[in-house]
């Protein structure tokens, strides 16, 4: 605790430099994060739905789907979509009869801490309004180097904020320092930590207040399953859009989003496998030929060596390329491949006779399972087989990467709220 | 032709198709060898759907191995006890080395392919050898590198052999004098590592005051620190020619998974495989064989590895195949030109703060 404490003591600190990137962009010092973290933590003018926050949510959706610089980047075209009015305002009423409940009241947490992941430069915006959405006050920790994507966002945000806004959030970036973590950690009611199992467990040994909670969002596996006979009723069209939702999925952050599927499954029994998944991966590399997927050498060579090292570390039939960017490591049967992962299109392909026979083998990291031809009863079926040994997410292809509410098997308006009992 | 006439005729003699000719069913034998006895290599090849016997028709349809394989596994074609030395590549702290299973066989074809491969600039005589680099390279053995195993390699090609530096890796003003006094008035063989050579010698003989004309100058182990200085090959040539007289100099490519299969500078300044070996350049995200003049990933195909499936090598180096059938040299065969190694992968998970790059707009 000593450690944790430093600021705090005053005398002889030196304060290392920081920088706000909302309200305001321009250097911080870290007393002054500090001192308004503690205001923040005392705010509690906000309720969950805000009209004046939805209001915001709406300009901003707006300010991003109309501008064209922003048109160049489909995260944030998509973040703008996500965020129009007509789709929160879809939120607040799937929220409504819940909050309506006579025994309760629903109620923000207070300050929510966002330490969002580096590499998705649109999921800290995410993550913070859902907070906001929620009524809470937020602190986001912003990585010390932004790309252009994050950059442009965050101009955005400067340019649309409201005073309300403007009051009840703050983003900063300060670099590798525990000491101000820690310190920012002792006031916040909710600490939500998106990244890798390392950074995770990290933060996690940094103390929380004991009324406080911890959202971690760790390592994740996903998968897709297609099911072959609905796959080999497709006509031309239908193979096509499906292609182009897989690819999506696939190389919209190239392949390393947590959700992007690495294992696709061919579900069925009596099929043409092989011409089916020729088909398949003949028009997936068609697209990806077409959007001209850009790929960097060393990813290709590093593919290639991953690939050779699969055909002698697993039971691999066979190994394909398709095009430029697609391998295809096709399994002899269905075994364990998460571990060290390999993006930028290459996948593990295998053969199962039906979806439950996926389910034993889940584990707590799987995440996603983008499926195709699958009804809801065949998709409860298997979510129920499952049980919570893993799968947080069951989406149709091309959502892959689709933010939403309900994320890693937490529902974020209910995690970032808590419920006053009314009796 | 037979491997060992291969071997034993005049280097880079073969003209591009007689080449092509020659090793085809040579690197089919070795890849049905190596099928029936490294269990790791047929599963690689029934992977990627070869049939086993069934020889390739072209030296491009040759299945290959990427180098990183052989620093993840050990894979060899002769049991243990067979193994006479595991030849290790350098590497930095932390970072996997190759290793390379060499029998008896194989590592006197590979000992007998480099002396006729550097006879071809040395003559068949052994000739007084300074060596750009400290004695204690060699001599300790958690030292020893590929730059001591390169080192101790090429002695054999001299006498008298003086090394240039201290073990503090300071070169010795005295050392040169002393050995120039002595044998620069014949032909003599100076040996360094490229970077060294330029640091070391470089700094001793560029005031002009040494006579190195008689002397015949190999160098090997990449130009990436001496690009960072922006010093090219052509420099590098220059500068030595006029300050000190050195005009034979001849530069190789190499790597422990192909040891005797060097890639000898001619005087065109390109690099030229021995007869015995040869290169494909390929599309780095296809794999497809790319012509004279494209950029790619360079593999080695070569008829020496016998002890591990070593014969057809895919690396992480970018080259270029810059004449074929000397354009102007007196060699025959392919002239490349590496360019250097493949960049590291960028692609980092969510786990990484590396900024991730963007796919695309679409």
């Amino acid at each position: 605790m000593q450690r944790y404490a430093r600021l705090s003591d005053g005398a002889g600190y030196v304060s290392p430099v920081a920088t706000s990137y909302f309200p305001t962009y321009e250097p911080i010092a870290v007393e002054s994060i500090l001192a308004n973290c503690v205001r923040l933590a005392k705010d509690r003018s906000r309720t969950p739905f805000d009209p004046e926050t939805l209001a915001f949510a709406a300009e901003f959706s707006k300010a991003l789907l109309s501008d064209r610089a922003a048109a160049r980047f489909p995260q944030v075209v998509s973040l703008g979509y996500w965020l129009r009015a007509t789709a929160i305002e879809r939120l607040r009423l799937a929220y409504e009869p819940l909050f309506a409940q006579a025994d309760r009241l629903v109620v923000p947490r207070g300050l929510v801490f966002h330490l969002p992941p580096a590499n998705v430069d649109t999921l800290f915006l995410y993550s913070w309004i859902m907070g906001m959405l929620a009524g809470n006050t937020n602190v986001i920790r912003l990585p010390s180097a932004l790309n252009d994507v994050t950059q442009l966002l965050l101009g955005f945000l400067r340019a649309t904020a409201t005073p309300a806004i403007t009051e009840s959030n703050l983003f900063v970036a300060y670099g590798r320092d525990d000491v101000i973590t820690a310190e920012i950690s002792q006031v916040c009611d909710v600490r939500v930590v998106w990244g890798g199992d390392e950074k995770v467990s990290a933060v996690r040994t940094i103390p929380l207040p004991p009324n406080a909670i911890d959202l971690n969002f760790a390592n994740r596996f996903s998968i897709a399953a297609i099911k072959a006979s609905a796959f080999e009723a497709l006509d031309e069209a239908g193979e096509h859009q499906l292609t182009e939702r897989v690819y999506n999925d696939i190389f919209w952050f190239n392949q390393m989003g947590c959700g992007s599927p690495r294992v696709l499954y061919w579900v069925g029994e009596a099929c043409d496998f092989k011409a089916a998944r020729r088909r398949f991966f003949e028009s997936l590399s068609a697209v990806e030929q077409e959007k001209g997927y850009f790929a960097d050498v060393g990813a290709a060579v590093a593919k290639t060596n991953f690939a050779f090292r699969a055909m002698l570390d697993h039971n691999v039939a066979s190994y394909e390329r398709f095009g430029r960017a697609i391998s295809v490591l096709t399994l002899a049967e269905p075994e364990d491949v998460r571990g060290e992962v390999q993006g930028g299109g290459l996948l593990w392909e295998a053969r199962v006779a039906s979806l439950f026979d996926l389910a034993p083998a889940l584990q707590r990291s799987d995440q996603t399972l983008t499926y195709f031809g699958f009804d809801r009863a065949e998709l409860l079926a298997f979510a129920r087989a499952a049980n919570g040994r893993g799968i947080d997410r069951i989406v149709p292809a091309g959502a892959a990467l689709d933010f939403g509410h309900l994320w890693d098997g937490y529902d974020l308006v209910q995690a970032f709220t808590r419920v006053v009992h009314i009796a | 032709m037979k491997l060992d006439d291969l071997i034993a005729a005049p280097q880079f003699s073969l003209s591009q198709k007689q080449k092509d000719a020659a090793l085809l069913s040579g690197l089919n034998a070795l890849t049905r060898l190596h099928h029936s006895r490294c269990a790791n290599y047929a599963r690689i090849l029934d992977a990627l759907g070869h049939e086993a016997g069934a020889p390739a028709e072209t030296i491009e349809d040759v299945p290959f191995l990427p180098v990183s394989l052989f620093k993840t596994h050990y894979i060899k074609s002769v049991p243990d006890e067979a193994v006479t030395t595991v030849m290790t590549s350098s590497g930095t702290t932390g970072q996997a080395v190759s290793r390379i299973a060499l029998d008896a066989e194989t590592a006197a074809l590979q000992a007998r392919a480099l002396v006729n491969v550097i006879t071809t600039v040395t003559g068949k005589q052994r000739l007084p050898m300074l060596i750009v680099d400290a004695k204690k390279t060699i001599q300790d053995p958690h030292l020893l590198s590929a730059r001591g195993a390169g080192i101790v390699g090429l002695m054999r090609f001299g006498r008298n052999h003086t090394f240039l530096l201290d073990d503090d890796m300071r070169p010795v003003r005295e050392a040169l004098e002393t050995f120039l006094r002595e044998y620069g008035g014949a032909p003599f063989i100076i040996f360094g590592f490229t970077f060294m050579v330029w640091q070391y010698l470089q700094e001793l003989v560029r005031e002009g005051s040494f006579d190195l004309s008689h002397g015949v100058l190999i160098h090997s182990g990449g130009w990436k620190k001496l690009t960072e200085m922006a010093v090219d090959n052509a420099t590098f040539r220059n500068h030595f020619a006029q300050v000190a007289g050195l005009r034979r100099i001849y530069n190789f490519y190499g790597m422990v998974e192909q040891m005797g299969a060097i890639f000898l500078e001619g005087e065109d300044g390109l690099l030229y495989p021995p007869n015995f070996a040869d290169v494909i350049i390929r599309d780095p995200f296809t794999l497809v064989p790319l012509g004279s003049g494209e950029p790619g990933l360079l593999e080695v195909v070569c008829l020496l590895p016998r002890s591990y499936p070593g014969h057809a090598v895919l690396t992480e180096d970018i080259g270029v195949i810059r004449s074929v059938d000397g354009a102007g040299g007196r060699r025959l065969g392919c002239g490349i030109e590496v360019i250097g190694r493949a960049p590291k992968s960028e692609l980092r998970g969510c786990s990484d703060t590396h900024a991730y790059r963007m796919a695309q707009a679409t």
